[in-house]
């Protein structure tokens, strides 16, 4: 028998290629007629075909299992109570008595966010944009914006843009989130928290928490706020998140200050 | 019950207890990520179509664990159960079908395929490489191949430094697959 060893490298690579769907219909075309046109060439390339038809599948029994368990899966489902998914709208009127209450709170407290302090520093040395990942979110145009700019690294436009499109339900309320990251960013760190805070209390984004607790920590840094952003920087640490590597150092450089 | 927990329970002899275990557990926050983060708000039936890929996304995972393909997760439980429905939602917008099917046939062969059983023999033959491959391949190979998950979420699951770095370690690790396939004295 020819063993897959015969082929040359390059048709090895077409053929995985090929089966992981990077291969033009062009090229896969000039392939089947390279190995149609030599017969040697084609035992051993059935022979390595097999290991992407068969070895690298799921086995045709699992395959036949799966209706099986989706039959017990849907029987499992139809006891349970319905998933309530909340809904964006409900949290606007605690976004308004929040902005309000943060309005307040920035104006009296703005003088202390002007100084030269080390927290406050480390604070805007570890910020950085997070990501959107490809969330598929709300349809609006308008909203549409609010994500551009946010994406673009466009905070001062980016944040009421997202922080209203939530507000007025446009937005899906997980963009609490980013506007939060945008407040940050300007310089607004109440606004960051309260809505982050605001995010967390959901408990509808457990696939974001931990980045909740990042940007929150750096939020209570830039307030100076020590020991409240310990205490977020170490819950950013021990969940899985985008971040939690970069928490962990900040902890480190906060510990090694005092 | 941990996530250690329900992976052992899934490879005992009470795994249907095990699998029912972890859907409860996971059906909640899953379904909640996927109508809130992922699915088209147009979509139509929305939490349906959630509960049905957060389905077949535990399906995938159970299959591949009690196969011993998947040894441990390099994440938590549920950001797989995330990534693999997201990957489902995606090809489910490539196919443009309102509800999950089953992934699509495989593509024609090459050249004339071998027939059933020798077919069958080199599935166990492979399957016995992929022992010797090494964990940081095989993990690679299982989460391309059998997890169906694309080369971002892979890289963030197993750690490389992005999609094209977890791509060309494939590649590497395909090479390396090849090389122990060829060389087996029992072939």
């Amino acid at each position: 028998m020819n063993s897959d060893n015969q082929l040359p490298a390059e048709i090895l690579e077409k053929i995985d290629a090929y089966y992981d769907g990077e291969l033009s219909a062009e090229e896969a075309a000039g392939l089947r007629e390279e190995l149609r046109s030599d017969p040697e060439l084609a035992a051993a390339a059935a022979r390595y075909e097999a290991i992407h038809r068969h070895g690298l599948r799921s086995t045709p029994e699992e395959l036949a299992m799966r209706d099986g368990l989706r039959a017990e899966l849907r029987e499992l489902e139809a006891s349970l109570p319905p998933v309530t998914v909340a809904r964006e709208r409900q949290l606007w009127p605690r976004v308004l008595a929040v902005a309000a209450a943060v309005l307040l709170l920035l104006v009296a407290g703005w003088y202390l966010l002007d100084g030269p302090d080390p927290d406050v520093r480390l604070a805007e040395e570890n910020f950085v944009w997070l990501p959107r990942e490809e969330a598929l979110l709300g349809p609006e145009d308008d909203a549409r914006d609010g994500l551009s700019a946010y994406d673009l690294q466009e905070y001062e436009r980016a944040y009421p843009l997202l922080r209203d499109g939530v507000a007025t339900g446009e937005l899906d309320s997980v963009n609490l989130l980013y506007a939060g990251v945008s407040a940050l960013a300007i310089g607004r760190p109440r606004d960051a928290r309260d809505l982050l805070n605001t995010l967390l209390d959901t408990g509808n984004y457990p696939y974001d928490e931990a980045d909740i607790h990042y940007y929150l920590g750096l939020a209570e840094l830039q307030m100076q706020n020590r020991s409240a952003a310990l205490r977020q920087l170490e819950l950013a640490r021990t969940q899985q998140g985008r971040n939690s590597e970069r928490a962990g150092d900040l902890i480190q450089q906060l510990n090694a200050e005092d | 019950m941990s996530d250690e927990a329900l992976l052992a329970a899934l490879r005992t002899d009470d795994r249907e207890a095990a699998l029912k275990a972890v859907y409860q557990q996971y059906r909640e926050p899953c379904i909640r990520f996927l109508v809130g983060r992922i699915i088209n708000r147009d979509h139509p039936n929305r939490q349906e179509v959630a509960t049905e890929l957060f389905t077949e996304a535990l399906i995938i995972l159970v299959q591949n664990v009690r196969s011993g393909r998947l040894i441990e997760l390099s994440a938590r439980l549920d950001t797989y159960l995330n990534a693999v429905s997201k990957n489902l939602y995606r090809r489910l917008l490539r196919t443009n079908r309102e509800i999950y099917l089953e992934p699509g046939q495989l593509p024609e062969a090459l050249v004339t395929p071998l027939p059933h059983e020798e077919g069958e023999a080199v599935r166990r033959e492979l399957h016995r490489k992929m022992r010797e491959l090494g964990n940081r391949c095989r993990q690679l190979l299982v989460h391309f191949y059998f997890l169906d998950l694309d080369w971002k979420t892979i890289s963030e699951l197993l750690g490389y430094k992005n999609a094209a770095s977890a791509k060309t370690n494939k590649a590497k690790c395909m090479v390396r697959l090849r090389a122990l396939y060829a060389n087996d004295p029992a072939k």
